[in-house]
């Protein structure tokens, strides 16, 4: 995925991070993950995701969720999908 | 009263379930006791008829409460875990009366479970609260041990 696409995912979905942890100066990047997000806990995660698919209209399985480590994975994974950047 | 064990692949959207329940005034009582809310508004008939209501009405979080058994006992029952819950009432509540819980499924994340519900309570065909809730339901084949 070219830098400028994934600039621009990122910019797409950081407003949806930032409702799901209440965090509104919050900013992500690809290496960011769970632990690197105060509150992004199992709970947290499942509306993340949800809030993804709803915003997107995209469905993930259980096994892409199971691989998705960090942003950079999201990233791929919604590019799969035709989540344009 | 048995408990549906409906695991994520047995739920569909627009499926629904429903149950019929009272609210006595003894529930009224129990609730104020056991949630420490003792407003007279839900303990004096005298009280509640001299700020315009017919009686003394139901706590909101008992109807709560029993939209909480639909959830948990039917909707999806035994393999589902409440994430959030949120609720609006319409109408008052007035014991003893049998309300009506209807649930239906308007969205499923498949791969996390989620399963989301709307949900509305009725009295004699009056609106009496709507609820959104968001459960999260086992992916996997248990069978259920209860």
């Amino acid at each position: 995925m070219k830098s400028e696409s994934k600039k621009i995912l990122i910019e797409k979905i950081t407003p949806i991070f930032r409702d799901i942890f209440d965090q509104p100066t919050l900013t992500i990047s690809e290496e960011t993950n769970a632990s690197s997000v105060s509150g992004w806990d199992s709970f947290a995660h499942i509306n993340m995701i949800v809030a993804l698919e709803n915003v997107f209209d995209i469905k993930f399985s259980t096994r892409e969720l199971g691989e998705m480590k960090c942003v950079g994975d999201l990233l791929r994974l919604l590019q799969l999908k035709g989540v344009s950047g | 009263m048995s408990v549906k064990n409906y695991l994520l692949s047995d739920l569909s959207k627009g499926q629904i379930e429903s149950i019929s329940t009272k609210i006595t005034i003894e529930d009224v009582n129990a609730f104020a006791a056991l949630s420490g809310d003792i407003s007279p508004v839900h303990l004096s008939d005298d009280f509640a008829v001299k700020k315009a209501l017919p009686g003394r009405i139901a706590h909101g979080l008992l109807i709560g409460a029993r939209v909480s058994s639909l959830i948990g006992n039917s909707l999806p029952g035994a393999f589902g875990i409440l994430q959030s819950f949120d609720i609006e009432f319409r109408s008052p509540l007035v014991p003893p009366q049998e309300i009506q819980i209807q649930g239906e499924v308007t969205n499923i994340s498949e791969g996390t479970g989620q399963v989301s519900l709307s949900i509305i309570v009725t009295a004699s065909g009056k609106l009496i609260a709507k609820c959104k809730a968001k459960t999260i339901v086992s992916l996997g084949t248990q069978t259920a041990n209860i």
